[in-house]
């Protein structure tokens, strides 16, 4: 295997940390939103708890969106 | 119910937070962006502040130091919530004082054990700061009931003294006689003798002073460097009071023996007592005094009763009340300014107007001439209303010439603050000139809170509402303790310039000083020095964090063109220390 450049190092950190970022955010809210529904779940009303349901769902379509972004396009320098 | 402060812009995150601290028990507030969150957490203090790092228009950095910067949230426990991971970014929010760190996605149980850490932190830290609190309280109260040198009560403790012995006595007539004793030419003897002298001879003194009064019930008091003051309670005639004052004039001439010198002193005395049973001891130590002077300009070494008659209305001053009715009318009143200091970055902040008259024939005469007469005659309340105009109008040119936070300081006399119509003629008054209600401060004495404390708390709560910030003037002159402070909503406290004067004389007085600084900052009241005159005293308060100052030192009151120039010139106090802000002069 080769030796990877400087410049790819860095272009790999920066990638890895932007793909960090745009991972946790939403990781964040299915965690909190699936606490809330574990934890305070029975004193929510239906509404809620189907709003909590849905956050759920638009992180994770979120994430995937970003996976094939990710996928789709050249990741080479 | 703690309240907790989040500031994240994305709003599902946002949201859950929200949901699961108020599930938590606690009061929530949120912000979408940095300078939304910090206009909040200005404004609401919360206790604990938690925010996202990446947000628009200022970033958790940027809103974590600009907290700091303010003293009221200075200590407010900041954790980050982030979804970077470089140590890096850590580290320079830590540098920057955040508590925690939390990183995304974060669970419910590292979020409550994060936030009740720090709650709990923050709940020992504010213990420790009111147990320092009541210390310096109690350490203060001590130093500044006696007088150092004689150990002999000052004149803070001798109104209570006086008041705790009357009260023992409820069930009789209470009566008091007061002598009021000064040494003559005290300070030419110290001059000849060496000031090391001095304090001896004035503990010699109040020896014999102690030796005459005699019985317990009587209460020697220490009241100024060469003055005391004798209490007699329970006196019958006027007879018993001269002797006294004699017993004390007979005392006081026998020759003090300093080493192998011999002193001779002579002692002036002025009398007065109260057989009303409504004992005033602010009124008799005034009466008292004002038959001292008396007794000096008539030519010393006698005593002499205050005779109500003789003292009050001297054809002196009767023509100069007559004069002074047409003196607002005539143009013959000025407002001077002198300025007041920033500490931090040595500019002028603003200045406090002070009332002058000059008198066609008798030229400019001090304000302890005229203001007494004015407050008896009660012409103090137009002549006041003029003088907070005219501060205002001016200060509001000077603000439009580039320094809009500019502020003036306007003192209440007692009789002003108590017109039922205050704070509708301050707010009407602001209205006319366009002045922002929080740029103007109105300076109030102990002595004038303290005559009613009830109907003072009431009068202040008005004024405060009407928007005008508040100072306490002349601190430490008074007669009151520190417990009533915590009672007024103040903004700020003035320490008088006799303990600033005393900085460097009297050995107890830089610890009285830094306790009050201690005091006031604990109350998050700002501190102004007055009467600094020295680069001495200067360092001093820059050592004990006090906020700003005025006083010869940087500059005496001058009229409204010449602080004018100083204002342009950006004439600073060197400090000695680096300025942490803009060094620009908005004037240029």
């Amino acid at each position: 295997m080769r030796q990877s450049t400087p410049e790819e190092q860095e272009w790999k950190a920066q990638i890895s940390s932007k793909i960090s970022h745009e991972f946790r955010t939403p990781m964040s809210t299915i965690l909190s939103s699936a606490e809330l529904l574990e934890i305070y779940g029975d004193r929510l009303d239906e509404a809620k708890r189907l709003e909590h349901l849905k956050r759920i769902q638009d992180a994770v379509l979120h994430m995937t969106k970003i996976l094939n972004t990710i996928f789709d396009s050249s990741v080479e320098p | 119910m703690k309240k907790i402060l989040v500031i994240e812009d994305e709003p599902t995150v946002r949201s859950n937070l929200l949901e699961l601290l108020s599930a938590e028990g606690f009061e929530t507030s949120a912000a979408a962006d940095g300078l939304a969150g910090l206009a909040l957490a200005l404004s609401i203090h919360p206790d604990l502040i938690l925010s996202d790092v990446m947000i628009p228009e200022l970033d958790g950095y940027g809103v974590l130091s600009a907290v700091r910067q303010d003293p009221k949230t200075a200590s407010t426990p900041f954790i980050f919530l982030t979804a970077r991971t470089d140590r890096s970014d850590l580290r320079q929010g830590m540098n920057l004082g955040a508590d925690d760190y939390l990183t995304k996605p974060f669970t419910r149980a590292d979020l409550m054990s994060a936030i009740q850490t720090r709650l709990k932190k923050q709940d020992a830290v504010v213990e420790r700061y009111t147990a320092e609190l009541k210390q310096a309280e109690q350490k203060l109260d001590q130093l500044a009931h006696y007088d150092s040198v004689t150990g002999l009560p000052n004149r803070l403790l001798l109104r209570s003294r006086l008041q705790q012995r009357l009260n023992q006595d409820a069930g009789g007539k209470q009566t008091a006689g007061l002598l009021y004793i000064g040494l003559d030419r005290f300070d030419r003897i110290i001059d000849s003798l060496g000031s090391v002298f001095g304090d001896v001879l004035i503990k010699f003194v109040a020896d014999r002073l102690v030796k005459c009064a005699g019985s317990d019930v009587n209460i020697v008091a220490r009241m100024e460097k060469a003055e005391f003051a004798v209490v007699m309670i329970d006196v019958e005639t006027q007879e018993q009071i001269v002797q006294m004052a004699e017993s004390i004039r007979q005392a006081i001439s026998h020759p003090f023996h300093l080493e192998s010198k011999q002193v001779f002193l002579t002692a002036s005395i002025g009398m007065t007592m109260d057989l009303t049973g409504q004992i005033d001891v602010e009124e008799l130590v005034r009466d008292a005094k004002t038959a001292m002077d008396h007794v000096r300009q008539t030519g010393s070494d006698q005593s002499c009763f205050y005779d109500d008659a003789t003292f009050r209305s001297t054809a002196d001053e009767l023509a100069l009340e007559a004069d002074l009715r047409y003196a607002l009318e005539r143009d013959q009143l000025e407002v001077h300014y002198q300025p007041q200091v920033d500490l931090k970055t040595g500019r002028i902040l603003g200045s406090e107007a002070l009332l002058r008259w000059r008198h066609p024939e008798r030229g400019l005469i001090p304000p302890a001439e005229f203001i007494p007469l004015a407050e008896d005659n009660g012409l103090i309340v137009p002549i006041g209303e003029w003088v907070v105009k005219t501060a205002c109008e001016q200060t509001k040119r000077w603000q439009q010439l580039g320094q809009p936070d500019l502020r003036v300081a306007v003192n209440l006399s007692p009789r002003q603050f108590n017109q039922p119509d205050l704070a509708e003629k301050l707010t009407g008054i602001l209205e006319e000139t366009e002045f922002e209600p929080d740029c103007l401060e109105l300076e109030i004495t102990e002595g004038t809170l303290m005559r009613n404390v009830e109907s003072a708390s009431a009068i202040i709560q008005k004024l405060k509402s009407a928007g005008v910030q508040i100072s306490i003037d002349d601190f430490g002159t008074g007669y009151s303790s520190l417990s009533y402070l915590k009672s007024f909503p103040f903004d700020s406290l003035k320490i008088d310039r006799s303990f600033i004067r005393n900085l460097t004389e009297d050995p107890k007085t830089p610890a009285i000083t830094a306790s009050i600084i201690q005091m006031a900052h604990a109350l998050q009241l700002q501190v102004v020095a007055e009467g600094v005159e020295s680069t001495g005293e200067l360092s001093f308060l820059c050592l004990h964090h006090c906020d700003s100052l005025q006083g010869y030192l940087f500059s005496r009151p001058v009229i409204a063109h010449e602080f004018e120039k100083l204002l342009v010139s950006g004439k600073r106090l060197d400090t000695g220390m680096e300025w942490s802000v803009s060094k620009e002069n908005p004037y240029v």
